[in-house]
């Protein structure tokens, strides 16, 4: 899988991730209000009912009023409350005389206000002024010795209409048939009015208790009851009627939920009822006096209420998630590729670099993590091409170590060049020409390899630089580009390892019927230019000056003097007596003005003098006070010593023509 | 005086005790009436008269004379008649227009039917009560019969004053009746009465209503009807 395909991927988890729990959050604040609004249409709701309650009892109190004021009801109610007793003159009929006298008036009369109803008997009583039962529709027969225990009695009489909620059972308790037992209807409530009823004079003559059904009155059922369709659930507002103990008239089968007093009035609470999800909220019930006489509950089914209000929302949420989705699929994939590409382009870049091809940049958009890579990616590609340069340099001409010590400090192999001092040696096989002459090409060149291995081995070994090789010769150096202290002595001990090579490899050369393999080295230390110099094409790290002249004329001049070595006295001033030296001469080479005072390297330090050192000093200082003949005396003395012969020859040649007054010693050689 | 007459004396008086005991003694007093004026201020009311004050507690034979209520220039006079128990009233027709007489009251109901000029009607009231008379021709036509259960009654005059005789010693309740339309004023007190003495009361009322309309026999509102009078016949 591909980092764009992770990162599409990820982008579309992410999104997915936050477009459901967006959804969700969503749902649950949808879900929330919804439950608010319809809390709040729970109240209003309640309101309605309280104001349908209060209306329906103004209702029956209006007609429980305006029947009193019946004249029937008045002719009725005249005898049933006697002055006589309160005159003291009434005994214990008289006054149920006036009830039975009443209750004829009632049985003979043909209106309604006597609870009597096209429908059927309404429940209907009658009391008079002192609470005696006169009349009561469920039991016209029934008669009470004194007045009747109700409060609901005394209350009306007391204060005007009043009214009260009867469950079953406390209509069973009453002291009277209010209702007659085969018309109780359980899981109702009575509604009951009382009316007091007044004179002509306004004065009482009784009350009149009416009642009606609560399920009649309040709880009808809609003449239509919606049927709730598949996806419009029954939105209607179910009630629940409590009275005061306890008894509920319900519209739902609400068993004991509503027992006791869980329920708070001004607060909607979450209610279950058959597996249907109900909010409820309850309120008080008022009678026509303003007191309370029990409790409403009104209910809605809360899934019903919400699922089209869910559904209205899903219907807009999902084409918006859709395109919500679809947006950041786009995203995604725009982002995955944008961050994304600077990789690619760095693995391409990356495969350039393996298959060695340094100029690669890649570029750097932005400063986030990718575009830091890419940055350290071009500055890795910097150093790697800085290193390859350096060690394009470098790697021939330095020992590795330097090689490395360069690469961690690129700032001393100072580019451009710089003036330093510098211990410059030159070494040259004698006698290659020749032997080339006589050897196949393949031969030569493996001897030639042979000879350039150990002498690199031994240059490698003293930190020398290597600058170049010219042919069979062999052109370092010291104290660049790094610098080296004792720059002099590592060549001189450099000259003396390398003659040693020659010396291993000449009897080979030999017994092949070769011409002896021979060496010559000049070394000269003095300031010079290093650094690399040429076109931008090829470059080299090489050294330039006098100094270097010098070195190479000492090469040369070797020759003259048949050593194998010839060193410059600064060298071997430098070099603090690491070696054995021997002084030649004074030697001014061509082009210079200045002599030079020039050296045999005899061995490393300590090592015993050879006899003839000390006769070829005493013949040089002989040489140089002019006493050519006791010189030559001298030099021949050591017929061994090459140096001696020529010098010999040299005081042989003065002595046939002596030099001029002002001879100062100092050979002069013309020849390079 | 010696111990014997002493002794005498006191003999005489265990003796009488029981005697002077049986001897009735009397209440008299006055029936205070206030009304309440348009300010609602109650203040006394002048005229006192046909207050019916009586005790009951006990009861007595009616008198065998027969109590007589008129009717003369459309009104019944006596406007109030107190009469014992067992008592016959005897209700006389002295106008010249026909009349009638009932009640509607729950201590006795009757109805007279019609009675010419000249014609009576005697109806008996054995049971006490406040009796409500009306006739059902003449609407303006209002008497109170009180039907009490013993003699000990009286109607006050316009000073509110009244008197009960022979009436036995003990404690009786007292009754001031203001007959009034449909219901009356009545106002209640407790007097003790001893031997041979005049015990006094004062009963208050307050008329806190004027007259009020009633209903006629049917218990309908009367409409103007024909005075039935002897010319028109």
């Amino acid at each position: 899988m591909t980092l764009t395909q992770k990162l599409i991927l990820a982008f579309m988890a992410l999104a997915g991730a936050a477009l459901v729990t967006a959804l969700l959050l969503t749902n649950l604040a949808v879900e929330a209000a919804a439950k608010e609004k319809i809390a709040s249409d729970l109240e209003r709701t309640l309101e309605a009912f309280e104001q349908l309650a209060r209306a329906s009892q103004e209702r029956i109190r209006d007609v429980a009023e305006a029947r009193t004021l019946d004249r029937s009801f008045k002719e009725m109610s005249l005898s049933v409350n006697s002055v006589d007793a309160e005159a003291g003159l009434g005994d214990a009929s008289s006054e149920t005389d006036g009830i039975i006298s009443a209750r004829e008036v009632i049985d003979s009369a043909d209106t309604e206000a006597f609870g009597w109803s096209r429908e059927g008997p309404l429940p209907w009583a009658f009391f008079n002024a002192s609470g005696r039962l006169v009349y009561t529709r469920a039991a016209p027969e029934q008669l009470s010795e004194g007045p009747v225990d109700v409060p609901l009695l005394s209350t009306s009489l007391q204060r005007g209409p009043t009214s009260a909620l009867w469950s079953p059972a406390q209509l069973r308790a009453l002291p009277f048939v209010f209702v007659p037992p085969e018309a109780l209807r359980e899981g109702d409530l009575l509604l009951v009015h009382a009316q007091p009823a007044y004179g002509s004079r306004r004065d009482q003559v009784g009350v009149v208790l009416s009642g009606q059904w609560v399920r009649d009155v309040l709880l009808e059922e809609p003449l239509a009851p919606r049927a709730p369709g598949p996806h419009m659930g029954d939105t209607r507002a179910r009630f629940v009627v409590r009275t005061e103990d306890g008894a509920l008239a319900a519209q739902l089968p609400v068993g004991s939920l509503f027992d006791g007093d869980g329920m708070r009035s001004g607060q909607a609470h979450d209610v279950y009822i058959e597996g249907t999800h109900y909010l409820a909220r309850g309120g008080e019930l008022s009678g026509v006096d303003g007191t309370r006489i029990g409790q409403v509950f009104v209910l809605r089914d809360f899934d019903a209420e919400i699922n089209p209000i869910l559904q209205r929302f899903q219907r807009w949420l999902i084409p918006t998630a859709v395109g919500v989705a679809l947006l950041a699929l786009a995203a995604a994939v725009f982002m995955a590729r944008s961050m994304a590409s600077p990789l690619v382009q760095l693995e391409a870049a990356a495969g350039r670099v393996r298959l060695g091809d340094l100029t690669v940049e890649v570029p750097v958009r932005g400063s986030d993590e990718v575009g830091r890579v890419a940055q350290s990616f071009n500055e890795m590609v910097i150093g790697l091409r800085q290193r390859d340069q350096i060690k394009g340099l470098f790697k021939r001409y330095l020992a590795p170590q330097v090689v490395d010590e360069l690469l961690k400090h690129p700032e001393k192999a100072a580019p451009g060049g710089e003036r330093k001092m510098l211990t410059v040696l030159f070494s040259d096989l004698v006698g290659f020409t020749a032997m080339s002459e006589q050897m196949s090409p393949e031969d030569l060149v493996a001897v030639l390899n042979t000879y350039f291995e150990q002498a690199t081995g031994v240059l490698t070994k003293h930190g020398a630089t290597l600058d170049k090789f010219i042919g069979d010769a062999i052109m370092c150096f010291w104290n660049a580009p790094l610098p080296q202290e004792d720059h002099a002595a590592r060549a001189c001990l450099t000259a003396l390892e390398l003659v040693a090579v020659v010396e291993r490899l000449a009897p080979g050369f030999t017994a092949r019927g070769l011409p002896p393999l021979d060496c010559r080295i000049g070394i000269n230390t003095g300031q010079g230019v290093a650094g690399n110099i040429g076109s931008s094409a090829g470059q080299d790290y090489t050294v330039i000056g006098d100094t270097v002249n010098l070195a190479s004329r000492l090469e040369g001049a070797a020759k003259v003097y048949g050593t194998r070595t010839l060193v410059a006295e600064e060298t071997l001033a430098a070099a603090r007596g690491v070696v054995l030296a021997r002084e030649l001469d004074l030697l001014r080479v061509k082009g210079k003005q200045r002599p030079v005072r020039v050296f045999e390297l005899v061995g490393p330090a300590g090592t015993p003098p050879p006899p003839h050192l000390a006769r070829f000093a005493e013949g040089l200082a002989l040489y140089r006070a002019r006493r050519f003949a006791e010189a030559r005396a001298a030099f021949l003395a050591s017929p061994e010593d090459v140096p001696s012969a020529r010098f010999a020859a040299r005081c042989e040649a003065l002595l046939t023509a002596p030099p001029p007054e002002d001879w100062d010693g100092v050979f002069i050689l013309d020849s390079k | 005086m010696g111990s014997r007459a002493l002794k005498s004396l006191l003999l005489a008086l265990l003796v009488a005790a029981p005697l002077a005991s049986a001897e009735p003694g009397s209440v008299q007093g006055e029936v205070r009436v206030s009304v309440i004026g348009a300010d609602g201020e109650p203040r006394p009311k002048a005229d006192r008269s046909g207050i019916v004050v009586y005790l009951t507690g006990y009861t007595e034979e009616p008198p065998a004379e027969v109590a007589v209520m008129s009717q003369a220039n459309k009104a019944f006079t006596p406007g109030v008649l107190p009469v014992v128990a067992g008592q016959k009233v005897e209700f006389l027709n002295k106008d010249v227009v026909l009349h009638n007489v009932f009640s509607r009251s729950v201590a006795r109901k009757f109805d007279a039917g019609k009675n010419r000029p000249g014609e009576k009607y005697v109806e008996t009231f054995k049971k006490t009560g406040i009796i409500d008379v009306y006739c059902d021709i003449h609407e303006q036509m209002v008497a109170t019969l009180v039907v009490v259960p013993n003699r000990a009654f009286a109607v006050t005059d316009r000073d509110g004053r009244f008197v009960l005789r022979g009436v036995p010693p003990g404690r009786y309740p007292l009754f001031a009746v203001h007959r009034r339309d449909e219901k009356s004023d009545i106002a209640r007190a407790e007097v003790v009465v001893e031997a041979g003495r005049a015990s006094t009361a004062t009963l208050t009322l307050v008329e806190t209503r004027t007259d009020d309309t009633h209903l006629d026999k049917r218990g309908k509102k009367y409409t103007p009807r024909p005075d039935y009078s002897d010319k028109n016949r």
